[in-house]
Formats: C-alpha cells, sequence, structure tokens
C-alpha cells in the first residue's frame, strides 16, 4: 500500500513539474531558446505574488489574475528587448544572456525582499486532503496543483493546434525563415511566446510558494527539474511535458520510498536516473519531435 | 525610512547611550528627540533598563571610551546574502552600532560570503591582503571553517562564533577533539552538539507522550553528524529510552516526504527531530499535516532559529528548537552597558523587526575583539592572539573564556531550549521551556504540546 501511495503522491508532484516544464518547453518549442533563469522566474513570480497579496490583501489563488498579467508583459518586453538579439544558430548567447539574467534577478530579489523566506498563505486548504484509504490521502493543494497543470497545457495545446496565433508559432518553430517571407513577424511572435513562457512559469512559481518556503536564490533548483521533465517528456511537445513532468513526480515519490524501504542512496537520483535512461535511449523525448 | 536615514538614527541613538552609559536610562533619553524612534523606544521598559545601572559598575562605562584602543584595521566576513543569509540579517545593525562608538578607532572593513565556502576564504585573503590586523567571523561551519583556514595560513587573528565547535574544530584541526587547540591563529565561541542534544531530551522530558522519535537526518554533512549511530545524537536519545525511527539519509533537494511521513504514522512516532533547513522543513510540515500526521513535538534543528522563517511555515506555533540567545539573557554589554533588552529593544526600533538570535552574538564577537585590542595595546599579531587568548569577559551571550572550554581556545556558551508561540507583540515570540546550561534565564513554563 506505501508504494501505491508512493506513486499517487509521485502523480500530484509531478503536477508542478509539468507547470514548471511547461514555460521551458515552449521557448524551447518555439524558438529553441534555452532559458537558464526559468527557475528565478518562477520565484520572482512568486515574489511578485507576494507583493500582490500583501499589498491589495488578495488570496494568493485570485492574485494570479494579477501576477500572470504582470508577468506575461515582462516576457513580451524582455523577449523584444533583450532576448531577440540572442537568437541565432549558436545557442551560446543565450544561455550566457540568461545565465546573467539569473544572477541579476537572484540579487534583485535579496535588495528588495531581503534573504527572508516567504510563504503564500491560503488558509487551512493548505493543510487539508481527501481521505483515500487509511493509507493515502490527496492534499488539495497538490491537487489543485495537477488540475492548474492539466489546464494550462489543455489550453496550450488548444491554442496551438486551432487558433492562428498557434499555427503562426508552429510555422515559425518550423522553418522561421520561410515564415518570415509569408508575412510573419517572428521577432513579435517571439517576444508574445516568451509572455506566455513568463505567465505559466509565473503560475508555477505562484503554486510553488503555496506548496513550500522559497527565497530568493532557490531558483536554480528548480530549474533542473523542470529540465528533466522537459528532456523526458520531449523538447517542444505540449503533452510530453505533462508525461514528463509526471513521470519525473513517480519517480520521486517512488525514490523516496526505496530510501525509507532500502537505506539511503535513491531519493532524486532515481529521477535522475530516469532522465539519464531517456537521454540514452530515446533523446528527443518520449513524446518529442524527431527534428528536435 | 530610507536605509540611510535608519542608520543615522541608530547611530545617534547609540552615540547618546554610550555618552550616557552607567546611567541606565541611556537609550531613552538618546531617542527623546527622534520622533520617529519615539514611540518604540518608549516601550523599553523601566525595569530593564534599571538593572543596566546596578549591573554595569564604572569600570565597564571606563572602557567604552574607545581612545585606550589602539588604532585597528578589522575584517568582519559573515553571509549576508544567499541561503545563509538569515545568520546575518542583524549585521548592518550591530556594525552601525559599532562604528558609531569605536569608527575612529577601529576601521572596520565588512564582506559579505554570498553563503560561498569558495568566497568566503576569498574575501578572507583580501582583508589580510589590505592589512586587517583581526579577522571576526561568524555564520555555520561554512563560514567559519573557510575563513579560519585562511587566517591561519597567514598568520592573521581570528575570531568566530554562531557555529556549532564540533565541526568548527574538527575541519579546521582535520582530527577529532584532543588538547592541541584547531589552530593556532583562531579562537571560537558557541555551543556544542552535547548541549544541544541535552537541551532536546530536557524539552522531551517535560512533554508526557510516548518516546518514540522519528528522524528526519538528512544526506548533508549536518544531517550525517547528528543521525551518527556512534558519535551522534542516537546514542544519547537511546540512552534515555526513546525508540528511534529513523528511514535513513535523504537527499535535501526531495520534494516528497510522503514516505517518511507514512513509516512515521506506522510506527506512532510522537517526536519529531531533525536538522532541516527552512525550505525543507516547510515541504515536510505541509506534506505532514495534509496527510494526518500532526505530532506533538516537533524539536529541530537549524530550521526554526529564526522568527522570519518559523512565520511562513503551514504551522508555526508550537514548533520546539535550541535557542541561543534572546532578550531575556541575563547578561549586559561590555561595551555599552546595555542588558540583552536593551539591545533587543534598540534592534526593533531600528529596524521595525522582532529581534533575531545572531543579535546577541554579533555584538559579542565585537566585544571580546575590543576587548582583545585595548589588552594587547597593539595591533602586533603574537601580542593581539594572546591577548584574546586571555579573554576573560562577560559578554552578551555568558562569559567568554578561551581557556575553560573542553579544547583549547574554545569557549562554550549557554544554550537553552523553548518553542515559539503567538505573541502579543510580534506574530510569534520564544517561549523558553529548559534553561539548564543557564538556571538565571527565565523560564516560561514547561513545553506545550502541539495541537
Amino acid at each position: 500500500m506505501e508504494w501505491l501511495n508512493a506513486v499517487v503522491q509521485g502523480i500530484m508532484l509531478g503536477g508542478l513539474f509539468a507547470l514548471f516544464a511547461t514555460g521551458l518547453s515552449i521557448a524551447f518549442g518555439v524558438m529553441r531558446f534555452v532559458n537558464l533563469a526559468h527557475g528565478d522566474l518562477a520565484i520572482l513570480g512568486a515574489f511578485v505574488a507576494v507583493s500582490v497579496t500583501s499589498g491589495l490583501s488578495l488570496n494568493p489563488f485570485v492574485s494570479l489574475v494579477v501576477v500572470v498579467p504582470i508577468m506575461l508583459a515582462a516576457g513580451y518586453a524582455m523577449q523584444l528587448g533583450v532576448f531577440n538579439f540572442t537568437i541565432s544558430a549558436d545557442p551560446l548567447p543565450s544561455i550566457l544572456v540568461t545565465f546573467g539574467l539569473g544572477v541579476v534577478i537572484q540579487n534583485a530579489l535579496l535588495e528588495t525582499y531581503s534573504a527572508d523566506s516567504r510563504g503564500l498563505d491560503v488558509g487551512s486548504i493548505e493543510v487539508e486532503s481527501i481521505t483515500l484509504t487509511d493509507a493515502i490521502a490527496i492534499g488539495w493543494i497538490p491537487l489543485i496543483t495537477l488540475a492548474a497543470a492539466v489546464a494550462v497545457l489543455l489550453g496550450l495545446q488548444a491554442m496551438l493546434s486551432r487558433t492562428s496565433l498557434g499555427r503562426a508559432f508552429r510555422a515559425v518553430s518550423d522553418d522561421p525563415a520561410t515564415a518570415r517571407l509569408m508575412g510573419i513577424n517572428d521577432r513579435n511572435l517571439y517576444a508574445v511566446a516568451m509572455g506566455i513562457a513568463f505567465a505559466t512559469v509565473a503560475i508555477a512559481g505562484v503554486f510553488l510558494g503555496i506548496r513550500q518556503s522559497f527565497g530568493p536564490t532557490d531558483g536554480p533548483a528548480q530549474l533542473l527539474y523542470a529540465f528533466e521533465a522537459v528532456v523526458i517528456g520531449g523538447l517542444g511537445s505540449v503533452w510530453g511535458t505533462l508525461v514528463g513532468g509526471l513521470l519525473l513526480g513517480i519517480a520521486h515519490g517512488l525514490g523516496g520510498q526505496f530510501e525509507v524501504s532500502f537505506g539511503y542512496g535513491s531519493g532524486p537520483l532515481l529521477g535522475h536516473l530516469v532522465f539519464l535512461a531517456v537521454l540514452a535511449t530515446k533523446p528527443t523525448g518520449l513524446l518529442g519531435r524527431r527534428d528536435a | 525610512m530610507t536605509e540611510s536615514n535608519k542608520r543615522t538614527t541608530s547611530r545617534r541613538q547609540f552615540l547618546g547611550s554610550a555618552a550616557a552609559v552607567g546611567l541606565g536610562g541611556g537609550l531613552l533619553a538618546a531617542c527623546g528627540d527622534d520622533e520617529e524612534a519615539a514611540p518604540t523606544t518608549t516601550a523599553a521598559p523601566a525595569t530593564t533598563a534599571a538593572p543596566a545601572t546596578t549591573a554595569a559598575p564604572a569600570t565597564t562605562a571606563a572602557p567604552s571610551v574607545a581612545s585606550d584602543i589602539p588604532p585597528a584595521k578589522v575584517g568582519f566576513v559573515t553571509p549576508r546574502t544567499g541561503p545563509l543569509a538569515d545568520l546575518g540579517q542583524t549585521d548592518d545593525f550591530v556594525l552601525a552600532q559599532i562604528r558609531s562608538l569605536y569608527g575612529d578607532r577601529i576601521e572596520i572593513v565588512d564582506k559579505d560570503t554570498e553563503t560561498d565556502v569558495t568566497r568566503a576564504g576569498e574575501v578572507t585573503n583580501e582583508l589580510i591582503a589590505e592589512g586587517a590586523h583581526l579577522i571576526l567571523c561568524g555564520g555555520t561551519p561554512d563560514t567559519t571553517i573557510p575563513v579560519a583556514a585562511t587566517c591561519d595560513l597567514a598568520e592573521v587573528p581570528c575570531l568566530s562564533n554562531l557555529a556549532p565547535w564540533q565541526p568548527h574544530y574538527i575541519n579546521i584541526k582535520g582530527g577529532p577533539p584532543g588538547p592541541e587547540p584547531a589552530s593556532v591563529w583562531n579562537h571560537h565561541f558557541f555551543w556544542g552538539l552535547e548541549h544541544m542534544t541535552q537541551v532536546y531530551l530536557d524539552l522531551w522530558a517535560q512533554a508526557d507522550v510516548e518516546p518514540i522519535i522519528g528522524a528526519l537526518w538528512g544526506g548533508d554533512p549536518d544531517g550525517q553528524a547528528f543521525g551518527d549511530p556512534e558519535v551522534g545524537q542516537p546514542p544519547a536519545f537511546i540512552a534515555a529510552g526513546y525508540t528511534i525511527i529513523d528511514d535513513g539519509r535523504f537527499d535535501l533537494g526531495t520534494q516528497d516526504f510522503s514516505a517518511q511521513i507514512q513509516s512515521f504514522k506506522d510506527n506512532n512516532v510522537q517526536i519529531v527531530t531533525g536538522v532541516l533547513p527552512p525550505p525543507v522543513f516547510a515541504t515536510f510540515q505541509a506534506q505532514a499535516l495534509q496527510q494526518g500526521f500532526n505530532p506533538p513535538v516537533m524539536t529541530v534543528a537549524k530550521g526554526l532559529l529564526f522568527s522570519s522563517a518559523v512565520g511562513s511555515y503551514p504551522q508555526g506555533a508550537g514548533l520546539s528548537s535550541e535557542i541561543w540567545w534572546t532578550s531575556r539573557f541575563p547578561t549586559t554589554s561590555s561595551l555599552t552597558g546595555e542588558t540583552a533588552g536593551d539591545l533587543a529593544e534598540a534592534y526593533i526600533a531600528d529596524t521595525g523587526r522582532n529581534w533575531e538570535q545572531p543579535l546577541g552574538y554579533g555584538h559579542a564577537l565585537w566585544e571580546v575583539a575590543i576587548d582583545s585590542l585595548r589588552r594587547a595595546g597593539t595591533t602586533e599579531k603574537t601580542a593581539l592572539n594572546e591577548a584574546i587568548g586571555a579573554t576573560d569577559l562577560d559578554t552578551q551571550v555568558g562569559r567568554v573564556n578561551f581557556n575553560a572550554g573542553p579544547v583549547p581556545q574554545l569557549s562554550t556558551q549557554p544554550l537553552i531550549g523553548g518553542q515559539w508561540v503567538e505573541g502579543e507583540r510580534f506574530p510569534l515570540e520564544l517561549f523558553i521551556a529548559v534553561n539548564g546550561f543557564l538556571p538565571d534565564h527565565p523560564v516560561d513554563g514547561p513545553l506545550q504540546l502541539i495541537g
């Protein structure tokens, strides 16, 4: 029964991983852009939510209404003002610039908010749960996080397959030069994509802040899991991101149970091993596109 | 209030209090002309100010004249940013106070380690290259070890605190405790794991629960040291009659504790202990509560030290911890004559935040440094190092004497224990339950069970 519980809790954790990975997946899928500041952006989103919740005395869930547009605008501006100048066949400029951005965000947050660890308080629902059996209880917050991840990815999938914006995204992703010839303003489109990426990572940051406390320097640790989820699921694939996140979450849950049952050594290691196994056997990820 | 305004205020206060030392109510008098600080400082109770008059005899008033100290350059290395920044959060206040009192004699150069072991050594080298006569440092072994080791190589006197003595000592010396000092040039004052284990046992002895401990000792150096079945905490816990449920070392990066929680539930764990950084503890507690596990006692090291961190947990009230310093410590500053309460009130008035435990140790570091400089009468390194070694001084954190510790050049300071409770003035305040190592500290009552 404890093994089943480990899988169930792992799936719940996977929701958060998937939410984190979404923005990374968008940026890579649309413009082959590796964003090393992704984890720091999530923490930035959580801190913006701290300001919004205390300034406007809103519930953190409601604060998303304010935080998401702010981060969307920030992403749009950041792509137009900075990231667009780094996009080229060489991935190094974007890696260096986003690495630097991560350092800037961490230190700006330290200056603004001090090093105190913060949390987003949503009241008693934080510790409430649905009891399935004696051994299995699902917390409301992890469940809502998973639902949010599925909703965000469903919305993204619908946008990509049903709207003209989505078609433009796919066109630019497949062949930017030809898309430009067809009259698509790829620079502007990149900015929209980065805006969406920032918006999703802000959602992830807020859910992280509700789930656990966070500090200005917690971003890089989140980046690692987001990367692994994206690579496991498949670079640039929407459903791959969800699958990657869930698999990584299950690996974490089982890893924790291994630890308790057999002693030290597994934990997140199992997640890293799944990541390595996928990278070694199917570098494009489980649901990745072949050219990715 | 801007940052610079805050500093000015504190300088004015402390210049005032320095001048008025021996009059006891120095702080009150000094703040009278400051509208912004006035409302908070008037709250400083006359009862805490009064003992200062009696406890600070004329001899302590005299030393706070700065002119009998040789002009010196002193480096100050602490983590001000990064994950350990909570330990350095009171430094701005402490340094502003010392600069206002001794700025004309002592040039203070403060450096931030950015919570980076390598950088801690680098900035120490920079300070030494700039001609620092003495290096002060504090903030976990990750700060004190590289700084003290660097000072040892360069043969520069170094004073450290805010790190349990065993990891500090063992890593610098490279061997188990013995009759030799860890390093010729380092003197350290703090408490050790033996004090912490005793405080925990004293706390739990007050709780009427079944003696079953669930241990959360992670795979980091602290967790491995605490959980070591031979030299860690388990032997003392077992000897005291406790059963330990220890599911092994785990990675601190883990975001899922369901396996441990299930195991604790299955084994009827009543007391949860361990050593966890704040974010990890927060994750554990939220999941434990979600899964219906809320043990009556949770006594965890490292993660429960700061009201700033505990306030962010799902359920901060009731958590218990070791406590190094409080505003009610029965101590007086050798520099200003302030009691612990005066110092804490000055900090609250200056920052608008509740005091935190590093305040006492940050202040005490300078007490020992300035006392040693005065007795040495010179900044010559051997004479200064000998003067530090001869320290026998009552400070904010108790008597510091480097010849009375379990190993040479170490002074162990008193450690007490207690828990966070909902407060009247601040959301969370410390409730003291255990004072075995410091019987003069008031006790609020026995440990209260959670829930």
